[in-house]
C-alpha cells in the first residue's frame, strides 16, 4: 500500500520517465509534458523558496478530459500528483516530492460565467483572484477575499489554501465566499460539491471540507464564487501609539464598540520604519501603528469614524490621520501592503510567520516574541491583521551566515507553539504545506491526526494527491518529541519508541 | 444552567461500539417532525450536555456545549449588544445549538450575513471510535487541518455527536428598518436581486402575499440614506415580523395544514410554474421558496430541477432522502466521509443510509 492511514506514512515506487511520457502522449500533446531540467526549474518551489526540489515531470493539460486522464493514470500507477496554481503559496504546499508529477492548472484561466443579477461568477481554477474583481467591476461588484498576492495568485489555489486577506474580518475567508466547486476526485471522476448557484445543498458541507484541504482531497476544476456590491465609499484612519499595549487595547475597544472595520491592521516600529523608508506612505514613526478602514455609505462612515476617533484618543493614540481621498487611502495602504518587501530591504532574508491568537492575548504574545528575539539574537518585525488576531512576524536573518536559517526556523516554531498555547493556531491563512508540518504536531493530538489520515484514505485510496503535505505522519510527530503530554498520557501510545 | 455530561456521552458511545448496537444522537427534538421516524431506540441525549463555556464579547466568540439552548445563547449575547449570526431558525425554546448545526438550516439572513456554517470556528466532537476530536479553534482565522467543524453542518448526527461549538458572533446593529412594496411575484424577484447588488445594508428579502419585505440594518444616517434611495413604506413593528418568520410563527406557517416543501433554487429563478396553484413564500432573496402542497407532481419536480434547484419535503410528508437529491458520485463521496468518521455505522444508521 502506498499510504497507511493509521500512521500517515506513504511510500511510492520509482517510475520510468520514458514509459510515462509515452503513455501520457496518447491523450496529451507533447508540449503539455515538461521533463527537461530547464523547463522544470520554475516548478521547483512556490513562494516559500527556502524549500526547493526539481520535479521529475510537469503536465499542463488544457481540457478537463486530459486532466481526468492524468489523474486516472496516476491513480492506477500509484504516482503522486501535485496540483499547482500560480505557485504563490507561502507554505511549500506545492513543493515537489520524490517521484511526483506536478499538475499545473495554469491553462484553465477562463471566467465561464458572470451573472451580475445573481451576483456570482463561475470560473476556472487558473483565473487570478484580482481578475475576478476586475471582470465584476463594471457591475459595481467584486470578489471580497484579497490575499496580498491577489494580482498573481489564482482562485484554485485560494480555495486549496482557504486564503484570507486584509478584509477577512468583515467579509470572511475564501470558504465564506465560495458557493460551489467541481472537483476531480483521486480516481478521475468529476464531482459537483456545494450548491453552485443555490445557497444550500443536501448532505454534509463538503464544500467546506475542500476549502483549505491543500490539494490532498481532490483537484479543483471549477469554482462558483459569490460577488458582493462594492461599497460606495471607504476611508482609512492611521493612529500612532507609544506603547504596543495601548494599540492592543484600541483594537479591543473598536471591536467591542460594535463596529466591524473592513480592515484593522497593526505594525510595530521596525516594520513602520522599513515601510516608510521604502514607500513614503506618510506614516508617523512610533512604537505601533494602527490602520483602520471603514467602508459603507459615506454617511455611515462619517458617524462610525467619529466614534473610532474618540476611542483611539482614549487609548492614547496620537498623530491621527484620516484619508481625505482615494489617492491618500491607497497611499496609507501602500505602506502596509509593501511591508514584506520593505523588510526584505533591511535584511538579506526574512522568514514570514502566520499564527493566529485570540485578540486579547496580543500584548502578551508580542512581549514573548520580543523575548525570543533577544534569545535567538535575530530581529523580528511585526505586521498583523489585528482585527482577527492573525500575526505575521517577520524574522530577519542571513542565510549566508552558517546556522542562521535553522535559528530563524526554531524562532518561528517557538512563536507558533506560543500561538497554540494561547488558544490560537499555527496558521491563519498561509496553510501548513511542508513548512508547518512539524508544528501541526503541537496543535493536534493523535486522534485528530488519525481522523484526518482516515478521511484522506477514504477519499484517496492510493494516497496520490499531494502526499506528505498539510497533515504530519504520526511517526514524524513522535520522532520530533515535540508533542504535548495530554492529561499525563504520552502522545501516540500506538507508536513504538526506542 | 450548565452541566458537563461528556463522560456519560463518551461512555454511551463506547458501549455502542462494544455491543455494536446503533444509537441515535438527539437534541431537543425540535426537528422531530422531520426526523423522528428514523431514530434508533437507543438515544444519546445531548440536551443534558449544556452551558456556555466561554464568552468573550471583545473577541466576538462564544463557546458552548452542544445542548445549550439557542434561547439562552441569544439572551447572553443580547446582554452584551451582540447576537447570533444569520437568524438561525428557532422553532421552540428548547432548540439546541448542536441541533441547529446538525440540521444546518439558515434563516433569512443567509444571502447577506452568511449561513450558520460561516460562523463556526471550531467544534469538539466524538467519532465512531469513541474518540474526542477537537477541530478548528477559537480564533477567526485558522487553516490548520481539514475543516471538520463546518463539514458537520447538515450531518444530522451521522458523523458523531457534536460536544461543543465555538461560534463567531456579531454585534447587534444599532437600528433596523423594514421597507415593503406591493409587487407582482416576478417583479419582486428581480427587484430583490437588483437591490442586493446595491451597496446598501440589506440583510434580508422576503416575498409573501404580493408584498416584498426588505430588511436593512445599520446606523441611523446609513438607513435614512438607503430608505431615500429605495423608497417603499416602512413596516410597523419589523422585529415582530422577522421573529415570526424565524420561528415559523408567522400566519403563513401556522394557518395552512398542508405539507410544507423546502425548495432551494438560484435566487433569480422566476416564479415557479407548478401544475397547480400553491400558497408559497420566498425567502433568501429568492433562493428559498416555501411551498404548501398536498402533492407535487412529477412535472413540478422536473421544473424545479430545470431551473437549477431541488425540493425536499419539510413537514407533513415522508422526509426526502438527501441521497435522492444527489448524483451517485456525490452519494459515494458522502458515504466515504461517513465511513471515515463512523466505520461501524453506529450513529443514526437509518439516516445515514439516506445519504
Amino acid at each position: 500500500m502506498a499510504f497507511d492511514p493509521s500512521t500517515g506514512q506513504f511510500e511510492f515506487q520509482n517510475w520510468d520517465l520514458e514509459k510515462v511520457l509515452s503513455d501520457l502522449k496518447t491523450e496529451l500533446p507533447a508540449e503539455a509534458l515538461l521533463h527537461k531540467t530547464a523547463q522544470l526549474a520554475p516548478y521547483e518551489c512556490d513562494g516559500l523558496s527556502a524549500y526547493r526540489k526539481i520535479p521529475k515531470m510537469v503536465v499542463l493539460p488544457e481540457t478537463l478530459e486530459q486532466t481526468q486522464f492524468i489523474v486516472r493514470y496516476c491513480h492506477h500507477r500509484q504516482i503522486p500528483l501535485i496540483a499547482r496554481g500560480a505557485g504563490t503559496g507561502l507554505s511549500g504546499g506545492v513543493l515537489p516530492i520524490e517521484q511526483a508529477i506536478v499538475l499545473s492548472l495554469a491553462k484553465f484561466n477562463h471566467i465561464k460565467k458572470l451573472d451580475p443579477l445573481q451576483r456570482l461568477a463561475v470560473v476556472e481554477p487558473g483565473v487570478r483572484n484580482l481578475a475576478i474583481s476586475e471582470a465584476a467591476d463594471p457591475y459595481g461588484l467584486y470578489y471580497a477575499p484579497d490575499p496580498s498576492s491577489q494580482i498573481a495568485c489564482t482562485i484554485g489555489g485560494n480555495v486549496a489554501e482557504n486564503s484570507g486577506g486584509v478584509h477577512c474580518l468583515k467579509y470572511g475567508l475564501t470558504v465564506n465566499n465560495i458557493l460551489g466547486l467541481k472537483i476531480i476526485d483521486s480516481e478521475g471522476d468529476l464531482i459537483t460539491l456545494g450548491g453552485g448557484e443555490c445557497l444550500d445543498s443536501p448532505g454534509y458541507d463538503l464544500l467546506a471540507l475542500m476549502n483549505g484541504s491543500e490539494g490532498l482531497l481532490g483537484i479543483i476544476m471549477e469554482i462558483t464564487v459569490r460577488l458582493i456590491p462594492k461599497p460606495e465609499s471607504a476611508q482609512v484612519i492611521l493612529a500612532a501609539f507609544d506603547k504596543m499595549s495601548d494599540a492592543g487595547r484600541a483594537v479591543k475597544e473598536i471591536i467591542s464598540s460594535g463596529i466591524i472595520p473592513a480592515g484593522l491592521e497593526m505594525m510595530d516600529k521596525l516594520a513602520i520604519q522599513a515601510a516608510e523608508d521604502f514607500v513614503h506612505a506618510d506614516y508617523p514613526i512610533a512604537e505601533a501603528l494602527l490602520i483602520c478602514e471603514l467602508d459603507g455609505t459615506q454617511v455611515e462612515i462619517d458617524q462610525q469614524m467619529s466614534q473610532i476617533e474618540s476611542l483611539l484618543k482614549n487609548c492614547n493614540a496620537h498623530d491621527l490621520r484620516l484619508s481625505e481621498n482615494e489617492a491618500q487611502r491607497a497611499l496609507f495602504w501602500a505602506g502596509r501592503k509593501a511591508a514584506f518587501p520593505a523588510v526584505g530591504r533591511i535584511s538579506p532574508d526574512y522568514y514570514c510567520m502566520d499564527g493566529t491568537i485570540p485578540r486579547k492575548e496580543l500584548p502578551d504574545v508580542l512581549d514573548k516574541i520580543a523575548e525570543f528575539s533577544r534569545q535567538y539574537g535575530l530581529r523580528c518585525a511585526n505586521v498583523f491583521h489585528a482585527g482577527d488576531g492573525n500575526l505575521h512576524p517577520l524574522i530577519l536573518y542571513d542565510a549566508n551566515q552558517e546556522g542562521e536559517l535553522e535559528k530563524a526556523e526554531q524562532f518561528g516554531a517557538d512563536i507558533l507553539k506560543l500561538c497554540v498555547d494561547k488558544g490560537g493556531t499555527i496558521t491563519g491563512e498561509h496553510g501548513v504545506g511542508v513548512e508547518k508540518i512539524d508544528t501541526m504536531c503541537h496543535q493536534f493530538h493523535s486522534p485528530e491526526l488519525v481522523q484526518f489520515h482516515t478521511l484522506k484514505a477514504q477519499l484517496d485510496t492510493n494516497g496520490i494527491l499531494n502526499p506528505g503535505k498539510a497533515i504530519p505522519s504520526l511517526h514524524r510527530c513522535a520522532e520530533l518529541g515535540a508533542m504535548h503530554v495530554h492529561n499525563g498520557e504520552l502522545p501516540h501510545p500506538e507508536i513504538p519508541r526506542f | 444552567m450548565s452541566t458537563d455530561n461528556q463522560i456519560n456521552i463518551v461512555e454511551q458511545v463506547e458501549q455502542a461500539l462494544k455491543t455494536q448496537q446503533a444509537v441515535s444522537i438527539r437534541g431537543s427534538g425540535s426537528h422531530d417532525f422531520m426526523l423522528a421516524d428514523y431514530l434508533e431506540n437507543d438515544v444519546v441525549d445531548m440536551t443534558s450536555h449544556r452551558g456556555i463555556i466561554d464568552y468573550q464579547p471583545s473577541e466576538l466568540t462564544l463557546k458552548a456545549r452542544s445542548g445549550t439552548t439557542l434561547k439562552e445563547i441569544r439572551e447572553v449575547l443580547g446582554n452584551e449588544g451582540q447576537r447570533l449570526p444569520t437568524d438561525i431558525p428557532l422553532y421552540e425554546d428548547q432548540a439546541t445549538l448542536g441541533g441547529a448545526i446538525a440540521i444546518g438550516h439558515s434563516g433569512s439572513g443567509r444571502p447577506f450575513l452568511g449561513a450558520i456554517r460561516d460562523h463556526i470556528l471550531g467544534v469538539g466532537m466524538l467519532n465512531g471510535l469513541g474518540e474526542v476530536l477537537n477541530c478548528g479553534g477559537q480564533v477567526m482565522k485558522n487553516v490548520a487541518g481539514y475543516d471538520i467543524s463546518r463539514l458537520l453542518c447538515g450531518s444530522r448526527g451521522t458523523l458523531g455527536p457534536i460536544l461543543d461549538i465555538t461560534l463567531k458572533v456579531l454585534p447587534k446593529p444599532e437600528h433596523q428598518i423594514t421597507l415593503h412594496y406591493e409587487l407582482e411575484e416576478n417583479t419582486a424577484i428581480e427587484t430583490m436581486n437588483r437591490m442586493a447588488g446595491m451597496p446598501l445594508p440589506i440583510t434580508a428579502c422576503v416575498f409573501l402575499d404580493h408584498r416584498l419585505y426588505v430588511r436593512l440594518e445599520g446606523n441611523e444616517p446609513g438607513l435614512q440614506q438607503a430608505e431615500y434611495k429605495l423608497g417603499g413604506e416602512r413596516l410597523d413593528n419589523p422585529d415582530q415580523f422577522w421573529q415570526q418568520v424565524q420561528q415559523q410563527q408567522h400566519p403563513f406557517f401556522i394557518e395552512n395544514q398542508q405539507p410544507l416543501w423546502r425548495t432551494i433554487v438560484p435566487t433569480t429563478a422566476p416564479k415557479l410554474e407548478l401544475e397547480n396553484h400553491h400558497e408559497h413564500m420566498i425567502d433568501w432573496c429568492g433562493g428559498l421558496r416555501w411551498i404548501y402542497s398536498a402533492e407535487l407532481t412529477q412535472s413540478d419536480f422536473i421544473h424545479i430541477t430545470n431551473v437549477g434547484g431541488y425540493v425536499e419535503s419539510f413537514r407533513g410528508q415522508t422526509p426526502t432522502a438527501p441521497s435522492a437529491l444527489m448524483t451517485p458520485l456525490q452519494n459515494s463521496f458522502h458515504q466515504k466521509v461517513k465511513t471515515a468518521f463512523d466505520p461501524d455505522n453506529l450513529f443514526n444508521p437509518v439516516l445515514s443510509n439516506f445519504l
